[in-house]
């Protein structure tokens, strides 16, 4: 079967052309509506920010989906903020990221407690994002920890 | 009620539909959502409805009073139906012709 890839998100099992009203089950662009007057770079912007969730309640989760490796598939690669972003939002990212980037390599921490979980992303350009404080530290309900 | 369009191609696609746009007519479930979309698509062209059909062989229709816009296929499906959002009749017009000449 021929599928074809979001230009959006990078879904790239979409079962139509990304045209004619379709939508993209992992980021929910509707083509020729929602991208009549914004750009694919800004639903992606916007998308990311979001926490880039899966979007379809009816299509299931593809087994393994990452939308950080969605994404560097497709050729896009997130920035250090927006990894961040996802990766704060979404538990399985943490355990299928790789930490790659054009502009220096990057290191990660990780600790898990019971409660909650700690991720530092360090860049050698030492931009850096912690989760030292109460106010970004991860929160996750028990449900959400067992799935991860 | 016998249907006036053949509805959505599929159950997915009608479902992705109504998640996005259900809401908008406040359709409680997505049958609700696809009969509203087969009235509009479907019914006999009145007055207040302007209609074109595109060189893909789509033809869509658009209520400037209500702001529905909906498109069906050449071979009789929805293809989607949702309220135009942007702020003014002059915009929304300006989609709807820009549509047409796709």
């Amino acid at each position: 079967m021929t599928t074809y890839t979001c230009p959006v998100c990078g879904f790239d099992q979409l079962d139509e052309p990304p045209a004619r009203f379709s939508i993209c089950p992992s980021c929910g662009t509707e083509f020729e509506n929602d991208d009549y007057d914004v750009s694919h770079a800004e639903l992606r912007r916007r998308w990311i920010a979001a926490g880039a969730r899966w979007w379809s309640a009816h299509d299931p989760i593809p087994d393994g989906w990452s939308p950080v490796d969605q994404l560097r598939r497709s050729g896009y690669d997130p920035t250090i903020a927006e990894l961040w972003t996802m990766v704060s939002s979404d538990l399985t990212t943490l355990q299928n990221i790789r930490l790659k980037s054009t502009s220096g390599p990057f290191t990660t921490r990780i600790t898990r407690t019971s409660t909650a979980i700690r991720l530092v992303i360090t860049s050698q350009a030492r931009t850096s994002y912690q989760s030292d404080g109460a106010a970004d530290q991860y929160r996750l309900d028990p449900l959400v920890y067992s799935h991860a | 009620m016998p249907r006036l369009t053949r509805g959505f191609q599929s159950q997915i696609k009608l479902l992705r539909h109504f998640q996005d746009h259900g809401h908008e007519f406040g359709a409680a479930t997505a049958e609700d959502y696809e009969a509203k979309a087969d009235i509009f698509l479907g019914s006999p062209l009145n007055p207040g409805i302007q209609e074109c059909t595109r060189s893909d062989g789509d033809t869509l229709r658009y209520s400037r009073t209500t702001k529905e816009f909906g498109v069906l296929t050449d071979t009789n499906h929805i293809r989607t139906y949702y309220l135009l959002t942007k702020p003014t009749v002059t915009l929304r017009d300006a989609y709807f012709q820009d549509q047409c000449n796709q």
